[in-house]
């Protein structure tokens, strides 16, 4: 990104035609990205502009010339097997098969992607399994696939991170894994419908605090969970809320528990001995927990296409780490707005590695230093617990920044990429009161 | 000699060109379309990108109406093609191709050889080291120039043409009323609703000399240059409405529009038709009419510019 002077608005190098001159000192020799060429506000008729034009024009004809090929040395070939889909390399060679292809005992498999980004750039020769050469034309034909109407925005969109240097490989739904996270959601459904009805209870008769929302929710799915069948006639029978609020009542008056949040009564009935206290019953905006949809629409036209990594040394395609991006290819021809349910889709098919929440003191940031050069440890207790908590802070700002889970949007049109990303971010799991300042209120 | 018919190679619905003198006829005719390709000579970059060519819908339907081109379906010509090789002409073909390469090579070997000739009368020549080295470069220059890039073997470059001989004739034969009708539709299935008027507003800007690309990068349906993107800074940033008496284009938008295109130095165009009965719903089956229709109807546009006060 680059401050144009002339427009004071940010724009990418990448968002306007770049004048072609510019390539041949990049590609003889050092490989800086030129800048934005001066261009012209209209046409005005004289040859001076016009020579200019031609001289771009040709720039850009001889770029396109440019030959495909790769020295001898590194000679890679693939026979395209058309019936399979993929390409076979016999004899892999060079630093790209690091991250790209399958291998099996013998061969390296390389997808329809894979294979046209290769041949683009010149890598590897690819051959039909007749022993011809493909055409880059023959190869693009190739990836036509008919279930998979946005094929060509997806190489596209690959081949653009991948000439950014990260590592990129089709993202596979892992088969096993969503069955076993079914099983542990209706267990826990069943535990956490008990929990909820219990913790509601609680709260209404030990705390005062009325979180109807957690209520309605501790409700809901009592009834519609039939393992909890067994109590609604008992929770339902007037009798049961009658002698119920009854002794609500006579206990309140007893000042044993409190009035509820919003009675005038209430703080004159209840007790608190902490902000904390007081913090945490002032939650009274109903919320649901982040992980609890676990909602898969298999139709949705937003799925995961790409698992994207920063490139690192010690990558391992057989056992890659997990992702550090994730993009979703959509087009803007045919692709409507996202719905929530397709959101909660792409976020509950993404990798997520949970993030500690703890407040350990691995990772505080040692970076004090003194006017003499030298690091300044913490010494005393007061002063790690601080580090500690900015430590932890800083953690949470994080979060809360950039989300639970991400998935990037790569949006095309005719070509042209954009990427957007949607973060997931939960405000009710984070505890934004300070500690500090709570245990000084004790 | 007019210009040959440039074949548009349509893969689902997208449609690329991929070869070069086909690029350089299109812009000519004023379709720059937008290159998506890696650049073989500087691949780890993304501002500058080669072939193939990506076009606009756009594009391509002007380009058909026009007659400047006509679809291929990218699949089946290679299928077809496929079939119809035989065993003795694949040999033929990989055979022409080792004649190539083996004549490179000779030709490197003789190269270098005389090369070597030259350092070592050099070296019995009594001359200081940096003359020497000065002299040793100018024959690296006379005697090895051209293959500096000696060992790129050219195995995928343009060999399309290379050994597909027939590639042209096959293509050609795709260009009938029928075959081209029934590509048509292909190209126009799964696009959206507005394309009828989307395209009536391409044309109109066309016929007035702009060159148009794609407009997401500034929020529109398209930027319009006044001439080849390559020296101009585009001038608008254009949107379409279906009928612009009755669509509500909405006072929010008219404002960031304009905001938008004002700050980036642009000015915001949306323009629709006049006619209202011409209600074209941009299904694949209508768009037959918009050929012979839309020269009649009237595109108007309305520009927008932000007026800040102070």
């Amino acid at each position: 990104m680059s401050q144009t002077t002339e427009s004071s608005v940010l724009l990418d190098i990448e968002d306007e035609v770049q004048d072609w001159r510019a390539l041949s000192s990049l590609s003889k020799s050092d490989q800086v990205i030129p800048k934005r060429g001066e261009k012209d506000f209209e046409p005005d008729g004289t040859d001076f502009q016009s020579n200019i034009l031609e001289e771009s024009r040709t720039a850009m004809y001889d770029a396109l010339r440019g030959a495909r090929g790769h020295s001898s040395k590194q000679h890679v070939q693939a026979v395209f097997h058309q019936s399979l889909g993929l390409a076979c390399v016999e004899q892999p060679k060079g630093p790209f098969f690091k991250s790209m292809g399958k291998s099996d005992k013998l061969n390296v498999w390389l997808t329809p992607e894979e294979v046209i980004y290769l041949a683009e750039r010149g890598s590897i020769s690819v051959l039909t399994e007749l022993g011809l050469e493909m055409s880059l034309e023959h190869l693009y034909s190739c990836i036509y696939n008919e279930d998979n109407a946005n094929v060509i925005e997806q190489y596209q969109v690959y081949a653009h991170l991948k000439r950014h240097g990260y590592i990129v490989m089709r993202h596979e739904e892992k088969a096993e894994g969503t069955p076993r996270k079914h099983a542990k959601q209706v267990e826990q459904s069943a535990l956490a419908v008990i929990s909820n009805v219990w913790k509601s209870l609680c709260l209404i008769l030990f705390h005062g605090k009325p979180n109807w929302g957690a209520v309605g929710i501790g409700m809901v799915k009592a009834l519609t969970n039939p393992a909890t069948a067994l109590f609604t006639p008992i929770t339902q029978t007037s009798y049961f809320q009658r002698a119920s609020k009854a002794v609500v009542h006579y206990l309140r008056q007893l000042k044993l528990i409190p009035y509820p949040l919003l009675h005038p009564q209430h703080y004159l009935s209840s007790r608190y001995t902490s902000f904390k206290q007081i913090l945490i019953s002032l939650r009274i905006v109903p919320h649901y927990d982040l992980f609890e949809s676990h909602e898969v629409r298999e139709k949705s036209p937003y799925q995961i296409t790409y698992n994207v990594w920063k490139p690192v040394p010690s990558f391992k395609k057989s056992d890659p780490p997990t992702p550090d991006f994730q993009v979703c290819v959509v087009n803007t021809d045919t692709t409507k707005f996202p719905s929530l349910a397709e959101i909660q889709t792409l976020f509950n098919t993404s990798d997520y590695v949970p993030q500690s929440t703890d407040t350990s003191h691995r990772g505080i940031p040692n970076n004090k230093v003194d006017k003499n050069g030298t690091l300044k440890k913490p010494t005393t207790p007061a002063q790690k617990a601080t580090l500690a908590r900015i430590a932890r802070l800083r953690k949470m700002d994080k979060r809360l920044k950039f989300g639970y889970r991400n998935v990037i949007l790569a949006i095309t049109n005719c070509g042209v990429i954009n990427y957007v990303r949607l973060s997931e971010v939960d405000f009710s799991r984070e505890e934004v009161y300070e500690e500090s300042v709570l245990r000084r209120g004790k | 000699m007019p210009a040959k018919c440039v074949p548009i190679s349509l893969l689902n619905n997208t449609p690329l060109v991929f070869d070069l003198s086909h690029v350089k006829q299109l812009r000519e005719l004023g379709v720059c379309g937008v290159l998506g390709g890696t650049l073989p000579t500087a691949p780890q970059q993304n501002v500058f990108l080669g072939l193939p060519l990506q076009l606009m819908v756009e594009d391509a339907m002007w380009l058909l109406e026009q007659k400047h081109a006509y679809l291929v379906p990218g699949r089946r010509l290679y299928d077809c093609l496929a079939a119809t090789l035989l065993r003795q002409d694949i040999l033929a073909i990989q055979a022409a191709k080792q004649e190539m390469t083996d004549e490179k090579t000779r030709e490197r070997q003789e190269a270098s050889r005389k090369f070597k000739i030259k350092v070592v009368e050099l070296n019995t020549l009594k001359i200081s080291k940096s003359e020497l080295c000065n002299r040793i470069k100018q024959l690296e220059a006379e005697y090895l120039g051209e293959f500096k890039t000696e060992d790129l073997d050219e195995i995928i470059q343009d060999n399309s043409a290379f050994y597909f001989n027939n590639y042209q004739s096959f293509a050609e034969s795709f260009n009938t009323p029928e075959m081209q009708h029934s590509l048509y539709l292909q190209l126009l299935a799964n696009r959206g609703t507005d394309l009828v008027s989307s395209y009536q507003i391409y044309r109109h800007l066309r016929d007035q000399g702009y060159y148009l690309a794609p407009g997401l990068r500034f929020g529109g349906k398209f930027v319009a240059y006044p001439g080849d993107p390559l020296r101009y800074h585009a001038h608008l940033i254009v949107d379409s409405v279906q009928n612009y008496a009755e669509s509500d284009i909405g006072m929010m938008s008219l404002v960031t529009n304009g905001r938008l295109a004002t700050g980036v130095k642009k000015c915001w165009v949306i323009g629709g038709t006049k006619n209202a009965e011409n209600k074209a719903k941009g299904e694949a089956g209508d768009l037959k009419t918009v050929e012979s229709n839309a020269t009649e109807q009237d595109v108007v546009c309305f520009s927008v510019e932000w007026a800040g006060f102070g």
